[in-house]
């Protein structure tokens, strides 16, 4: 078993009231190594919750994740960001590049943060560069790129330290509809060549590229969908169907 | 190593960032160094009243010291402010907060070694400038400032504890802001301020009291603690006034529906609300630092004109030859040598004796004095000098005639004036 979550629970208490939010009732589900899993909810339902207790970013309420036999939710806050930097890639809505470092020394940071010799570092931006397709943006400063290209450059810095797992969240909330269908798409090939990715989002369109969907809602998942060799297209319409007839449309 | 290499990047990659902070640490160092090298300086001996202005720096740089701390810890608040998305990243990307922090450490100790360098050099440049304008401005002709040890290195242990403060900063905010901060929205809504009432009549109080302290100082030597205590209670009540008072009345504007839910109110009020949350201490820091501008300016202009007014009362005659001792007769007979070796022309000549005391005391409505006085306080004190009735006509001043054991009390240091007498002294 690659990924398995056992019955988590998170509720908040934020600062300012004594009301006490319940963001994810008994969320269970088991990812297998290789699967491109999409998890598709309204906002408020509890999907970006659970993005963060996976991403090791908050501790749940209760309940345990595994990531390959290791409860990653009993980890100490010391190893913490050791364990996320060794094991974990994150692409974010807005990219999150640093304005101060070039694209080449972006994608280098965890490495950097991992005191990787360059050598090595320079052997793994070669090899990962042209599928990427973002040679010619190396020596460039993160504000000449546009979204699309940041959005490629931040991918590449989740992928550069080989992770087991890559966490998207919402990755093209922030780009076009041309940039997003070629996001997703290096999505697809990065899942085929065997890269674990899990993508929360609102987008049916985005979910349609995942190997399969699940659905939140009011902090519990609530059923799921298999793409079972279906096309994008096909894909799509299921989900669209599933989202209107289980959500009550959006 | 590995941190000191990452921050000493971070410094250099992100200059646009780390260079208002530097500016706002290095002036303050120079700032501060120049008073404590004018106030600790062995060259200010030479001057007339070294003492009094040495007790002068002192006070400013007390002033000085409070005032870089605020500005100091205010830049570094607005430096962290633009990089909790950075340090968010590293502790995503793999650093943990104690990592963090040690960065933040070493960051802020190259900040602090170019601060002293820099501040360090710009300091004494300009306190040996600036001993110049003073030394000319009172008149002085030693215009060699040597550098006092002890001053530049009270300077860099108050910044060493400033920067302390800051890595203390720092800590709070690494460990208050968690990588989540990243993930979440970053543009994440401010909350409303809250009423601040307390602050707001500490604020009152504060200037109230301060304004009363400098409007209620009567004698000049009362003058100098209380006018260093009024200051002081201004700085701290302008800011607390910008902090609390502005939000505390907009809070009152807000929760009077009747006011607040009109077109010309709503937004305006709603916006200052916010704004006035953000921006408070740096608008505090602007009124104090243009309120200390133009307090220096009108000093200096008033004390630069007065000095010529004050001269030619104190000296009316082109030279003045004096002897002090303490019999009378020798002071004379050694006067007279001086004149007839020196062949002075005498004809216009004034000559007159007198012999000061140090002493307190008082004079009541009826102008009639009491030596000493009955209850003395501070500002009875003052050197009384004493001069014959016949040597102040003499001189020039339009006396009454007096009885004998009787002698009139004029206000002033200068012999020569209209004075006005204030008082007579019985037996």
């Amino acid at each position: 078993m690659f990924l398995e979550v056992n019955h988590l629970e998170k509720s908040f208490q934020t600062r300012f009231s004594k009301e006490k939010t319940q963001a994810l009732r008994d969320v269970n589900f088991i990812a297998e190594e290789g699967e491109f899993i999409a998890i598709m909810g309204e906002s408020g339902s509890g999907k970006t919750t659970l993005l963060n207790i996976l991403a090791t970013l908050e501790k749940p309420s209760s309940g345990e994740v595994v990531l390959e036999g290791k409860k990653i939710s009993t980890i100490k806050e010391q190893q913490l960001a050791e364990f996320r930097r060794d094991h974990l890639g994150f692409v974010f809505q807005d990219f999150n590049l640093l304005d101060t470092l070039s694209v080449r020394d972006n994608i280098f940071l965890p490495l950097v943060l991992g005191r990787y010799k360059y050598g090595e570092m320079a052997k793994r931006l070669k090899a990962l560069a042209p599928k990427l397709n973002i040679e010619d943006l190396l020596n460039k400063q993160p504000f000449e790129l546009s979204g699309g290209q940041k959005q490629r450059v931040a991918v590449a810095r989740a992928l550069i330290t080989n992770p087991k797992l890559i966490l998207a969240d919402e990755p093209t909330a922030a780009l076009d509809s041309k940039n997003s269908d070629g996001l997703l798409e290096l999505f697809e090939q990065i899942n085929n060549e065997g890269q674990t990715i899990l993508m929360v989002t609102h987008s049916s369109l985005a979910a349609s590229h995942a190997s399969r969907v699940l659905f939140i809602k009011d902090g519990q998942i609530f059923h799921q969908l298999y793409r079972a060799g279906k096309s994008n297209n096909e894909f799509n319409r299921d989900i669209t169907t599933a989202i209107t007839s289980l959500l009550g449309g959006e | 190593m590995f941190y000191l290499k990452l921050a000493f990047q971070n410094i250099r990659k992100s200059f646009s960032n780390f260079s208002p902070f530097l500016l706002a640490t290095t002036s303050m160092f120079a700032i501060t160094l120049i008073l404590s090298n004018l106030a600790f300086s062995k060259s200010l001996d030479q001057l007339r009243g070294a003492d009094t202005v040495r007790t002068l720096m002192k006070f400013g740089l007390a002033i000085i010291v409070l005032f870089s701390v605020i500005i100091v810890s205010y830049s570094y608040r607005f430096l962290l402010k633009q990089r909790t998305r950075e340090f968010g990243l590293y502790n995503i990307l793999g650093l943990n907060k104690r990592n963090i922090a040690t960065i933040s450490f070493w960051e802020l100790l190259m900040t602090f070694v170019m601060t002293l360098v820099a501040g360090t050099i710009l300091g004494l440049i300009f306190s040996e400038f600036l001993f110049l304008i003073f030394v000319h401005l009172i008149g002085g002709n030693y215009f060699n400032l040597t550098v006092s040890i002890p001053a530049v290195l009270l300077t860099i242990l108050v910044f060493a504890a400033i920067f302390a403060l800051l890595m203390f900063f720092a800590m709070v905010t690494i460990k208050r802001n968690s990588a989540i901060s990243l993930l979440k929205d970053n543009t994440r809504s401010e909350r409303e301020p809250r009423g601040r009432l307390i602050m707001s009549i500490l604020s009152i109080l504060m200037l109230a009291v301060a304004y009363y302290l400098a409007l209620s100082v009567q004698g000049p030597i009362e003058a100098l603690l209380k006018f260093f205590i009024a200051v002081v209670l201004v700085i701290i009540g302008t800011y607390l006034l910008y902090i609390g008072v502005t939000i505390f009345v907009l809070k009152r504007q807000k929760a009077n529906k009747s006011y607040y839910y009109k077109p010309e109110h709503f937004i305006t009020t709603s916006s200052m609300l916010y704004r006035m949350k953000t921006n408070a201490v740096g608008l505090a820091n602007i009124t104090i630092l243009v309120t200390m501008t133009f307090v220096t300016l009108a000093t200096s202009v008033a004390l630069y004109v007065g000095v010529q007014k004050v001269v030619a009362e104190q000296f009316p005659k082109n030279t003045n030859i004096s002897i002090s001792g303490k019999n009378i007769d020798e002071n004379k007979a050694a006067l007279n040598t001086f004149i007839q070796e020196n062949d002075v022309d005498t004809s216009k000549a004034a000559p007159y004796s007198s012999f000061t005391v140090m002493t307190n005391f008082s004079v009541n409505a009826d102008k009639q004095a009491a030596l000493p006085a009955n209850s003395p306080k501070l500002n009875d004190y003052a050197a009384l000098r004493f001069v014959t009735r016949d040597d102040m006509v003499k001189l020039g001043n339009d006396l009454p005639e007096l009885a004998s054991n009787q002698a009139i009390l004029i206000k002033h240091l200068v012999i020569r004036m209209s004075n006005q007498w204030i008082g007579l002294v019985k037996n």
